[in-house]
């Protein structure tokens, strides 16, 4: 398991329990953790464990001339998902009605997303509007259509696993806790001033 | 146990027994309206406090004492509220005891009896309400405080346990068990220093019992928070992008020096690897791979084939046909050519009728004339060239560019 672990983390997969079980039980083992940790050392990486998401990825020690290119790729196609992903999540949070995002673990069922979706027309709009933009970006008209391709897309960028192709289920993977993550740091490091949220109940009527 | 008969437990029983459906109601839905039973009922279960008056007239709950047992016995998530007021309990067991002691110093056996009889229950309810306490609070962190729905309710409730199980720490904290010794330190029976020494032991495991509850709790809470946070930041987030639309992440992200190490991630690393073809130990393995591949390209796979007849029939000769009117047409267009005269196709058929009839050979007008045409078609583009067909005919009413023919003329062309 050495190997394959080692493998994933180097071609910049996220281990957690959903998307790589057997590795991720392998770099649970403290001993196996430091194994992997001493080897990646030696690649200028680092062995990540995201306590929140309960996940292990690959980080970079420092930045030098070696890999400025490859960081400088890396993040501008992060920078280019970043918005799309963001209204995705806030999109489907007003859908399924939830006060909780979607993070490493959550189940979702497509089949229950239709009919939300289907008739309420301003989610429909934005998902229309969301799918006009990369990488979302598809010629399908039909509202089910787009959210189906949506929720590929997202398999595709391992944000979401199927236990089997033809499933309606989407399991989530930690991935998503890392967008939470940068949106935390966005915030917490002043680098957009993000609006005070607005009051959710209204105490009491006021007439 | 002293004090009750078992004739009056069983009677007690028997009236739950008899009115099992009208409690049930009441437990379930909260209350019974006393217009709808005879009132006779409702004072007897009343008496037995089985139910009790409620604010509003007219109706009755079930008393506290039948709920709270209901509860237990139906496994219902119960208030963690049953404030256990230890110092009160251990007066009241070393009350007990006390008593328990005197009496059997006196050996006033069925006394003694009676008080170690309300020391085991003391005990056992002091044991059981804690017990089922911890349990309470141990269930509403492993459902995530699932009977409420809300991330704000789930934050409120868990503020509540967590608040209400250091009070309960810290109250038990202020009994030493180590005193509770105190309460053996007389020449008891066998069976008094058992049930006082299990006491002491259940005791001293309760205490790491309810703070590994209050960690747990501490952690779920912080947990709970931090959903809140995540969930409004991604609300705020996309607000923000959405009022933004110029915004984009800092090109130079991966180089902020406050950037924390978790969103360092590292790039992917291409993977490959060559073989060492003069490495002698593998020298066998790659053999074998290289035929493989090679077996691969050339083999084509083998289909299994059905075997099916074919027979060949010999090919018949036919005599050509050929056409009597066929025949007629070439002749008009040989006469004009041989006569350079224009020949009307219905002149033609006027001329030659009679001897078609002769050799009983007959057609309408009208198709004679659309075989002209249609042979005329047929013509090679040389013969055509020669040739000039003209329409006879009138439009159709009504149309512009359609004709109703009636006859065709076949000429010689001028260059021709």
């Amino acid at each position: 398991m050495f190997k394959e672990s080692i493998q994933k983390l180097l071609g910049g997969a996220v281990i957690c329990q959903t998307a790589y079980e057997a590795e991720y039980l392998y770099l649970k083992a403290e001993s196996q953790n430091d194994k992997v940790n001493d080897f990646l050392s030696n690649l200028d990486r680092k062995l990540t464990y995201l306590d929140s998401a309960d996940a292990f990825y690959c980080t970079f020690n420092q930045v030098d001339d070696s890999n400025h290119n490859e960081l400088s790729a890396l993040f501008s196609e992060m920078r280019s998902t970043f918005r799309p992903l963001v209204e995705f999540l806030d999109l489907l949070l007003t859908a399924t009605q939830a006060d909780l995002p979607i993070r490493a673990k959550s189940v979702l069922n497509i089949n229950e997303l239709f009919d939300p979706f289907e008739h309420d027309q301003t989610l429909s709009e934005q998902l229309r509007r969301l799918t006009s933009i990369k990488p979302f970006k598809t010629n399908k008209t039909e509202t089910r259509e787009q959210l189906v391709m949506v929720f590929q897309k997202l398999e595709e960028m391992h944000y979401f696993v199927r236990k089997n192709t033809g499933s309606s289920r989407y399991y989530a993977t930690a991935r998503f806790d890392l967008i939470y993550l940068l949106i935390e740091f966005l915030n917490d490091a002043e680098l957009v001033s993000l609006p005070e949220q607005e009051k959710s109940q209204q105490d009491e009527l006021l007439f | 146990m002293a004090g009750f008969d078992s004739t009056q437990v069983a009677t007690l029983l028997r009236q739950i027994g008899a009115y099992n459906e009208l409690l049930a109601n009441a437990y379930v839905y909260g209350s019974l309206a006393s217009d709808e039973q005879d009132s006779n009922t409702i004072n007897l279960l009343h008496k037995s406090g089985l139910i009790r008056p409620d604010d509003s007239p007219g109706e009755y709950r079930v008393t506290t004492d039948l709920k709270r047992m209901l509860n237990r016995l139906m496994r219902k998530q119960s208030s963690y509220r049953q404030l256990t007021d230890m110092g009160k309990v251990i007066d009241a067991i070393d009350e007990v005891v006390r008593d328990y002691e005197a009496a059997t110093n006196a050996k006033e056996q069925e006394d003694a009896e009676y008080y170690l009889d309300q020391l085991d229950d003391l005990l056992y309810e002091t044991k059981d309400s804690l017990n089922n306490n911890l349990d309470t609070m141990h269930f509403a962190i492993v459902s995530q405080f699932g009977f409420v729905s809300s991330l704000s309710n789930k934050i409120r409730q868990n503020e509540r346990y967590l608040s209400h199980a250091q009070k309960l720490l810290n109250e038990l904290q202020q009994i030493d068990p180590q005193d509770c010794y105190e309460w053996l330190d007389w020449l008891c029976p066998n069976e008094f220093a058992r049930k006082i020494s299990n006491f002491i032991y259940w005791y001293n495991q309760i205490l790491p019992k309810l703070r590994l509850i209050i960690d747990n709790m501490r952690i779920s809470l912080f947990r709970l928070r931090r959903d809140e946070k995540q969930a409004s930041q991604l609300r705020n987030m996309a607000r923000f992008l959405r009022k933004h639309p110029e915004f984009d992440l800092d090109e130079n992200l991966f180089e902020l020096p406050n950037l924390p190490n978790t969103l360092k991630y590292a790039a992917a690393m291409p993977l490959k690897s060559y073989v060492d073809t003069k490495q002698t130990d593998i020298e066998q393995p790659l053999i074998k791979l290289v035929q493989t591949l090679r077996k691969q390209a050339v083999i084509a796979p083998v289909k299994n084939r059905t075997i099916g007849e074919v027979t060949l029939k010999p090919v018949e000769k036919v005599a050509a046909e050929e056409d009597f009117f066929e025949q007629k047409t070439e002749l008009l267009f040989e006469q004009v050519i041989i006569n350079n005269s224009a020949i009307s196709a219905l002149t033609f058929y006027q001329e030659h009728q009679n001897s078609w009839l002769d050799e009983s050979q007959s057609i309408t007008p009208k198709e004679w004339i659309e075989l002209v045409f249609s042979c005329y078609c047929k013509l090679t583009n040389a013969q055509q060239n020669a040739l000039n067909i003209k329409m006879k005919g009138v439009a159709v009413t009504g149309t512009t560019d359609n004709y109703s023919y009636s006859d065709v003329v076949i000429e010689l062309k001028l260059s021709a």
